[in-house]
């Protein structure tokens, strides 16, 4: 029974941010305030019940002589709530310098090690049959190699005014990297459209299936 | 307080001179006895004090200067030297330097007492003045003053002329051109330059090098006229228009009246009416057309094989990182994948770095799994949520060895395989960066479709193999059903997609068509 009340509220719900077709409406909004509140609530009752019980106040409850290291971060995470208060809100300032720092050395090695790194050691492919496993990764390289390397030159700001042939050589390259850009960006909008078809069409599966039951 | 009648500072009662200026204080005007220093009043001839005479010899107390000695036929006499040129030239040394006479006492008139006190006294008996050598008898000399014999010839040398002094000494060549010749003032080598007509260096070349330029005002060059293109002029004619134009309300723009509106309302409708027909009408008759023509790409291809190629009881770790807003795209993937790894009988461990991850994953979990009689625990588990962005997933990876969550593995070297459901590329850095990269673990990815141009370098990278296999969207999972012979809800939506995208593409050529018709046809 609950599950038949959930798919008509689903599929209501559906209908209603549908209705925006027509022009900005209060059903649409009130579906759009529902969805945001929805999900902050959920996103609230994950973090405790998930998070906070069984990883912080549990331990804390079950054993706080050995467990003393937890009351650490229950500290920070107090103090994080100091900043709703104006005259208070230094105190939180540990916390979030905590929290930057943390997140800031993580992320700087991590685009280090796990994208910089690696990237430009896979721009470096050869453009030889022989070497590159055939004559179409050879061809594949060699597009690689290009708009890289025209990608680059189209960022390349730094010319100056004088003219001559290295200006005119930066200025071709950069063309080529103009249009690969162009191209990327392309596919990228092509990639969205795809994308929301597929969402399109899990939403007309859902209505014509779940809801109205057409679809075996 | 006494005020200086020269520069008007306050000084304390009884002072004498000035602390400012030392200009003696008194009235303007008084004349100060030169034997005594008694101010006499204004016109006095004889000093009150003493009896000296005042008018050939005192110097009134309001000149700023002392008065060059004159020695004339009558005596030593002091006049004012109130005139500023007279001043202004320095006096010949051998007038200046001659000892005063004592004047002699004019006929019929009564001697000074201080003249009388001087009679009857040889030049021989007067005190020697000051700086006058003393003449000692030898041996007279302190020990320390005397000359060593071996020193005694650079005494008797005869001392070089001030000139050869100058000569000697090393003078820079700026300060040489500056020295006076007999002529007059040594010419400068270079640069010339005005000469000094008064001060000091009067009558130096080029002592102070002043620009002349700088005395001169400059003028204004001429300014270019500044010519705008064509271009420019219509550019900025239009922004203009623009901003002369009244502010209208966003409704009124969006809506147009009349004819018009009803007809871009009824193109709008009938757009809309083609994509919903193109999606809904081929779910309705259930065709699957398209399975047949479908084949795998390669990096989908590459995503089954290591999957494939699993151990039995492999741990694989599982991460649904997508939120409802992509849910459509990510559920076949996950259905699909969920049911291969099973079919391997890998070990699951399920988390999410999104709070709905763990909610969308599980019905799709429960469900497979009771198809392939996995147990909750035993087999798989769903860790859920995972917070920290960055340091979610190094959290979940040293986890394992701080024995947190599960005891499928005890370290991430027992992590055979990470499977990668990102809603967005966010998510799929994470895991690269912060796991795949440090840790070096195998991965592989189903992003959506949106995501796919972000991700596609990491599989593309054949030096690193950062990402075995990938698949994209709702494509790649109908792409993993036709691999895997086991069609799902993704290869039976793929005839909508085809519809779709056909009719989108049809749709932009009509729409591309009428307006370059309708521009020609406006001219």
């Amino acid at each position: 029974m609950s599950e038949v009340f959930a798919v008509w509220i689903a599929a209501i719900l559906t209908l209603m941010v549908y209705s925006y077709l027509f022009a900005d409406n209060p059903l649409y909004r009130i579906a759009e305030h529902l969805f945001v509140g929805s999900s902050v609530g959920y996103a609230a009752v994950i973090i405790v019940h998930t998070i906070l019980r069984p990883r912080l106040f549990e331990p804390l409850q079950r054993d706080p002589a050995s467990n003393w290291p937890y009351f650490i971060p229950l500290l920070l995470g107090l103090l994080l709530l100091t900043k709703a208060h104006g005259s208070l809100a230094w105190l939180g300032n540990t916390s979030l310098g905590f929290l930057f720092g943390v997140g800031a050395a993580l992320a700087i090695g991590g685009a280090l090690l796990g994208s910089l790194l690696p990237q430009i050691q896979a721009s470096w492919v050869s453009v030889s049959p022989v070497t590159a496993g055939g004559s179409r990764a050879a061809v594949d390289n060699l597009f690689l190699a290009v708009g890289t390397i025209g990608t680059l030159a189209y960022f390349y700001f730094t010319m100056g005014v004088s003219k001559g042939p290295s200006r005119a050589f930066i200025r071709v390259w950069a063309a080529v990297g103009k249009w690969v850009m162009l191209i990327t960006f392309g596919a990228i909008f092509g990639n969205r459209i795809m994308a929301y078809v597929s969402l399109l069409i899990g939403r007309v599966h859902f209505l014509l299936g779940d809801w109205l039951g057409l679809i075996g | 307080m006494i005020d200086c009648p020269h520069c008007g500072a306050a000084n304390r009662e009884g002072s004498k001179f000035c602390g400012d200026c030392g200009q003696p204080l008194g009235v303007a005007g008084e004349l100060a006895c030169p034997m005594c220093d008694t101010p006499n009043r204004p016109g006095s001839t004889v000093c009150t004090e003493c009896g000296a005479r005042l008018a050939p010899v005192s110097v009134p107390l309001t000149e700023e200067s002392p008065e060059p000695l004159e020695v004339g036929e009558e005596g030593l006499s002091l006049e004012s030297a109130g005139d500023e040129e007279t001043a202004a030239e320095p006096s010949e040394p051998s007038e200046v330097e001659q000892p005063p006479d004592i004047p002699e006492p004019l006929p019929g008139e009564p001697m000074p007492p201080w003249v009388k006190k001087l009679e009857g006294i040889s030049p021989e008996e007067l005190p020697a003045e000051e700086g006058e050598e003393a003449s000692l008898a030898p041996g007279e000399l302190p020990d320390w003053l005397e000359v060593p014999p071996e020193f005694e010839g650079m005494f008797t040398e005869a001392a070089p002329t001030a000139e050869e002094e100058i000569q000697r000494g090393e003078i820079p060549s700026w300060l040489e051109v500056l020295r006076p010749t007999e002529e007059g003032v040594g010419e400068p080598a270079e640069p010339g330059g005005p000469v000094e007509t008064t001060g000091l260096l009067k009558g130096i070349k080029g002592a102070l090098a002043v620009e002349p330029i700088l005395a001169i005002p400059r003028r204004a060059g001429p300014v270019s006229p500044f010519l705008p293109s064509e271009t420019a002029i219509e550019r900025a004619g239009l922004f203009e228009t623009i901003l002369r134009e009244p502010v209208r309300p966003n409704a009124e723009i969006a809506r147009p009246r009349g004819r018009g509106m009803l007809l871009a309302s009824t193109i709008r409708w009938i757009i809309y009416l083609i994509v919903a027909m193109a999606v809904a009408v081929p779910m309705l008759l259930g065709s699957n057309w398209t399975a047949g023509y479908l084949r795998a790409s390669p990096p989908t291809v590459a995503f089954y094989d290591t999957i494939e190629n699993l151990a039995p009881e492999s741990v694989v770790l599982i991460s649904h990182d997508y939120n409802p807003g992509v849910a459509a795209e990510m559920a076949p993937q996950v259905e699909v994948v969920l049911d291969h790894l099973m079919e391997r009988q890998a070990r699951l461990i399920n988390v999410s770095l999104t709070p709905e991850g763990p909610r969308l994953s599980q019905r799709i979990l429960d469900r497979v799994a009771e198809a392939h009689g996995y147990v909750l625990g035993e087999d798989y588990v769903n860790l859920g949520y995972v917070v920290g962005v960055e340091a979610g997933p190094r959290s979940v990876v040293e986890g394992f060895v701080s024995g947190g969550g599960t005891d499928f593995a005890e370290g991430i070297e027992d992590i055979a395989l990470i499977v990668e459901f990102a809603g967005a590329p966010t998510y799929l850095r994470l895991w690269l960066e912060q796991v795949q990269g440090p840790y070096q673990v195998p991965m592989v990815a189903g992003v959506s479709a949106t995501a796919d141009p972000f991700a596609r370098p990491y599989y593309r990278n054949l030096a690193r193999s950062q990402l075995l296999g990938m698949m994209t969207g709702l494509v790649g999972a109908a792409e993993y059903e036709r691999h895997s012979g086991y069609p799902g809800v993704a290869l039976a939506s793929m005839d909508s997609q085809s519809v779709v995208h056909v009719s989108v593409v049809l749709l932009v050529l009509i729409g591309n068509v009428a307006y370059f018709s309708g521009r020609s046809k406006r001219g």
